[in-house]
């Protein structure tokens, strides 16, 4: 049995190379001087991707848009003789540190709070969440090129919500929490009734539902803007699971990180101050 | 007798006596009336009212969610609001309600969600958890939840309170939902979270 090696003489040329991901790149393939080139295939092959991407084709040249790197192969015949060629095409990240997440601030209501709180928390509290959604318009296709059918992001795919509730019943005068304080002459230091009601903007300041820097909706609003976008910006897939698969893998430790910084200072996180208060009576 | 002796005598009074050793949580006064307002109502303002007043009540508090629970509400937020009061008394017949409506091909998809959200916080208070449900079913579960923490968590023991075996119990039922036939988000979901709670 014999076979024919092939000549790995076609030379191949990618223009921009580096290049910036969601750029154009145009690759050629040309042959040796004085030789005929006729191409049958193109051929891309990345550690980014599950799947080699082909293109059967004659064209010299492969165009379009690329979002991973990888090497860019030309297969053809030489004045008849099979043969190749191949060129290593790198793409750089994108500067996503001014990209933001998308972030909702809400208040749940009615709260779901007891209306006989046992402590301080039941006066309101703050559910920081976030998620790879990866909503349509947080990606896109190639259409054709090295990187047909590849998807890359072109927004940042996490989405964050912080749900703040806030026991507005406990806290409003005549409540069962409200007349469990002392009308006045408390202890020293203690919570009188009077301080119920002015106990509410405290608190909605404290969770963040004006997103105030210090709170624990805008401590985390800043936390997830610093890390998640560069940290998802290279994230590409053959298909739209794998890409949420994907940047939800590559998501999940900035975001909690992001959860963690925006905990209270009491847990050691230093971030967002506890408020300063007078003690209230429980139940 | 001595300050030691004092405090002896007083260990032993507190091991004898039942009750004094383990508390009871005692429902507050009001909470009877609650139970009984809720009887029949499934959403308006009156029945958030009782279901908050409710949230206090270790005793009649798991019995009138229970109830709930075997035919829940159809109002969005009435299934949200009973899924946050639920959360705030950890008791065993609150459980087994949320665990069986989370397995009832009978409810919508928002009830067996807002059941598995009560379960996830009894298996850890500070575990939040949103759902996004989406009409195509085809996407890997991390499409449909976002995951969170709770910062100052709510959560008191009701009557029946949950011991420490609840959590491997929470993370089975997950896993049985996992493996259940019917709605393909429940399955991903349950099968995800397991996951996510078992790290």
């Amino acid at each position: 049995m014999s076979f024919v090696p092939l000549q790995d003489s076609i030379t191949v040329t990618c223009t921009p190379n580096p290049v910036t991901r969601g750029s154009t790149v145009n690759c050629t393939g040309t042959p040796p001087q004085g030789v005929s080139l006729s191409m049958n295939e193109w051929r891309f092959e990345s550690q980014g991707l599950t799947t080699p991407i082909s293109h059967l084709s004659t064209a010299t040249s492969w165009f379009g848009t690329v979002a991973v790197s990888g090497n860019v192969r030309a297969n053809g015949d030489l004045d008849g003789a099979p043969s190749t060629g191949s060129t290593f095409l790198t793409v750089n990240d994108r500067d996503w540190s001014q990209k933001t997440v998308p972030h909702q601030v809400t208040e749940i209501q009615p709260s779901g709070l007891p209306t006989r709180p046992i402590r301080v928390g039941e006066l309101g509290n703050i559910a920081n969440l976030a998620g790879t959604l990866a909503p349509p318009e947080s990606f896109s296709i190639i259409p054709s090129g090295p990187n047909k059918d590849v998807l890359y992001l072109v927004e940042v795919p996490v989405h964050a919500l912080s749900q703040i509730r806030i026991n507005r019943v406990a806290l409003s005068v005549g409540s069962d929490f409200h007349n469990r304080q002392p009308k006045k002459n408390a202890p020293t230091g203690k919570c009188v009734q009077a301080d119920v009601v002015p106990f509410v903007p405290v608190v909605e300041a404290h969770e963040g539902l004006g997103l105030q820097p210090a709170s624990h909706a805008g401590v985390f609003r800043t936390q997830l803007n610093r890390r998640v976008p560069q940290s998802v910006e290279a994230v590409v897939a053959q298909d739209l699971s794998e890409l949420i698969t994907r940047g939800e893998s590559a998501s999940q430790g900035p975001i909690a990180t992001a959860q963690d910084l925006a905990g209270d200072a009491g847990n050691g996180n230093g971030t967002v101050p506890a408020p300063v208060y007078c003690p209230f009576k429980y139940f | 007798m001595t300050r030691y002796a004092g405090a002896a005598t007083l260990a032993v009074l507190i091991q004898a006596v039942p009750g004094l050793a383990q508390q009871v949580p005692v429902d507050p006064p009001g909470c009877t009336a609650a139970e009984n307002a809720l009887e029949g109502r499934k959403s308006g303002p009156a029945y958030h009212e009782h279901l908050q007043a409710l949230a206090s009540c270790p005793a009649a508090g798991p019995r009138a969610f229970r109830l709930q629970w075997m035919s829940p509400p159809v109002e969005a937020t009435a299934v949200r609001l009973l899924a946050d009061v639920s959360s705030s008394i950890r008791d065993r017949r609150i459980l087994e309600a949320v665990r069986d409506a989370s397995f009832s091909d009978n409810n919508s998809q928002e009830v067996r969600l807002a059941a598995i959200r009560t379960m996830i916080s009894y298996f850890d208070p500070s575990v939040a958890v949103h759902f996004q449900p989406s009409p195509d079913t085809s996407l890997p579960a991390a499409a449909y939840v976002m995951l969170g923490r709770w910062e100052h968590p709510v959560g008191r023991d009701g009557e029946q309170a949950l011991g420490p075996s609840m959590r491997a119990e929470v993370l089975g039922i997950l896993r049985q939902l996992e493996q259940g036939p019917g709605d393909p988000i429940i399955a991903k979901v349950a099968g995800y979270l397991a996951r996510r709670l078992a790290k």
